[in-house]
């Protein structure tokens, strides 16, 4: 049970990227801009097979496995998802059973779970344009967990929550990461990766830089390193802030 | 002419009600049909509700077939519509050759709308090489679109490749409402653009294609009707597809028979121009509506 990327190289983007993530945690991809956080995100989720290396799921080749079975195991949250029709909350979440052929009881299980899990079942006929910014975001995400992946990799899946549905949101990650789901998070935040997170990977032009447990892999160094700038954390673990000097 | 088919005056009512009427209704159901349906699926391919059928170059593929087959005299009666039928051919194997090569929706759609221009061109070119004025007469009455003095040999033209079209659509059901999460969603969700293209061309080509080749270009059903019938499903692509294709049907019909019996000089209104006058205001209250939409 795991999914992993050797080599992994997208000119311009990805240099050599090795990376091999373990279910049961939640992982976190930061970087500066443009360091390559989606690009390698979108290789992990197989949507973009790298010019050089390779993404394997359990030791297969995840080019060779047919799209509907890796879509089954990888659900994949882009950035600033689109809902190109006014479809409800319901039906939205609906989407996240197209790769699967299951009976329609087994799908308005998995519908009703993943609604509950986004605290989003009293909006459930709700047609998305009348949804605020943050309830949107949970709804997509309950499209991805309605397709009950094993793993599920997001593109900054925090960016429009306000504070109380960014507690909730990752709460319901770290349930996820306690049933075995690998949790993948692109994360701009650097204080919610360290706190919230397993592991950090961190990116600089394309190459995986640092990569271990949040403590290490986000020190103090490290950030002069990447990103250029002095800043130390400050407060007790869990709770740690980042204070710029 | 009005004819109680219970009480015939006319010897010929028979005729013309079975020979005349009949077919040329039918065939109004099944140009208005994959209209509708190539409307509703181009829309949700396209994740666009301006989107047309006849963006991907297939109707004017198909147009410039017939002004070439009525340039040259062929007078079969299935000359044509078989020249049109390789025409829109042509177009959808010009759209697979790119399809090949690029998966992404944005350029593919520009490369329709490039062959649409070409075949727009040629057919311009067409035009004006007619050699007199009878025949350029004949040619510019044609493309305006009609379903007048048709027969029941359009009908087994149109019947089978529209019905088989809409079957084609219908199977790209699911990968279009995966589209609505837009294309790096809809391709985690199993979805292979290579598929969905080739359904695409396939299905739009067969419906169009075939409904160029016994009616003439006929614009506006399938933009109009996705949107008259939206509103009544939920919202998914694959859920508008069946709805549009019946709602076209009648939309045709009932504009054929108000065509018919309208008095104009010289003959009847072309369905076509009826339609697209019926249509352009549509258009404009619906983009006058979006804008209020959006702001």
């Amino acid at each position: 049970m795991t999914l992993a990327l050797h080599g992994g190289t997208v000119s311009g983007r990805l240099d050599d990227a090795t990376l091999e993530l373990r279910p049961g945690e939640i992982t976190a991809i930061c970087g500066p801009n443009g360091a390559g956080k989606s690009t390698l995100l979108t290789v992990l989720a197989g949507l973009l097979a790298p010019g050089a290396g390779e993404t394997s799921l359990d030791r297969e080749r995840l080019g060779k496995l047919p799209p509907r079975s890796r879509a089954q195991a990888i659900g994949y949250l882009p950035q600033n998802a689109e809902i190109a029709w006014d479809i409800d909350v319901a039906t939205l979440a609906a989407l996240g059973r197209l790769p699967w052929r299951t009976s329609p009881k087994e799908d308005r299980a998995a519908i009703a779970g993943a609604l509950a899990a986004t605290d989003l079942a009293p909006l459930a006929h709700r047609p998305v344009s009348q949804l605020s910014g943050g309830e949107r975001a949970r709804a997509l995400l309950a499209r991805v967990l309605a397709g009950r992946p094993r793993w599920i990799l997001a593109d900054e899946p925090f960016a429009a929550l306000d504070l109380a549905h960014q507690a909730a949101l990752l709460r319901t990650f770290r349930a996820l990461a306690e049933e075995g789901v690998g949790v993948v998070l692109v994360l701009h935040d650097l204080a919610r990766a360290m706190n919230g997170a397993d592991r950090a990977v961190v990116l600089e032009r394309g190459r995986i830089v640092a990569d271990g447990p949040p403590a290490q892999s986000l020190a103090s160094a490290q950030l002069a390193q990447t990103w250029g700038v002095g800043a130390e954390w400050i407060g007790e673990p869990g709770r740690r802030a980042l204070s710029l000097l | 002419m009005w004819i109680d088919p219970f009480h015939p005056v006319l010897a010929a009512a028979p005729a013309i009600l079975f020979e005349l009427r009949l077919p040329r209704g039918i065939l109004a159901l099944i140009v208005g049909a994959g209209l509708g349906g190539a409307g509703a699926a181009m829309q949700g391919y396209l994740r666009n509700p301006l989107a047309d059928p006849g963006l991907f170059g297939i109707a004017p593929g198909a147009a410039l077939g017939a002004v070439l087959a009525l340039l040259t005299g062929a007078s079969a009666v299935y000359a044509l519509p078989l020249a049109a039928l390789i025409g829109a051919g042509t177009a959808m194997a010009l759209l697979a050759q790119i399809a090949g090569r690029t998966a992404g929706v944005t350029l593919f759609t520009l490369a329709g709308m490039m062959i649409a221009s070409l075949a727009g061109a040629l057919t311009s070119l067409a035009i004006s090489l007619a050699p007199n004025p009878f025949a350029l007469s004949e040619i510019v009455t044609w493309l305006m679109g009609a379903l007048t003095d048709r027969g029941w040999p359009d009908v087994w033209i149109a019947a089978p490749l529209t019905f088989a079209g809409l079957l084609v659509l219908t199977l790209a059901g699911r990968d279009l409402d995966a589209l609505t999460l837009g294309e790096d969603a809809a391709r985690s969700l199993g979805v292979e653009p290579r598929r969905v293209q080739a359904l695409m061309i396939a299905g739009v080509g067969l419906t169009v294609g075939a409904g160029v080749a016994v009616a003439g270009i006929i614009g506006f059903v399938g933009l109009m009707v996705p949107h008259l019938v939206r509103r009544f499903t939920d919202r998914r692509p694959s859920r508008l597809i069946v709805p549009s294709a019946l709602a076209g049907a009648l939309l045709v019909l009932v504009a054929d028979m108000l065509c018919r019996i309208m008095p104009l000089a010289g003959g009847e209104l072309r369905l076509g121009i009826g339609l697209s006058l019926l249509g352009a205001p549509f258009f404009l209250a619906l983009l006058l509506r979006m804008r209020k939409g959006l702001a």
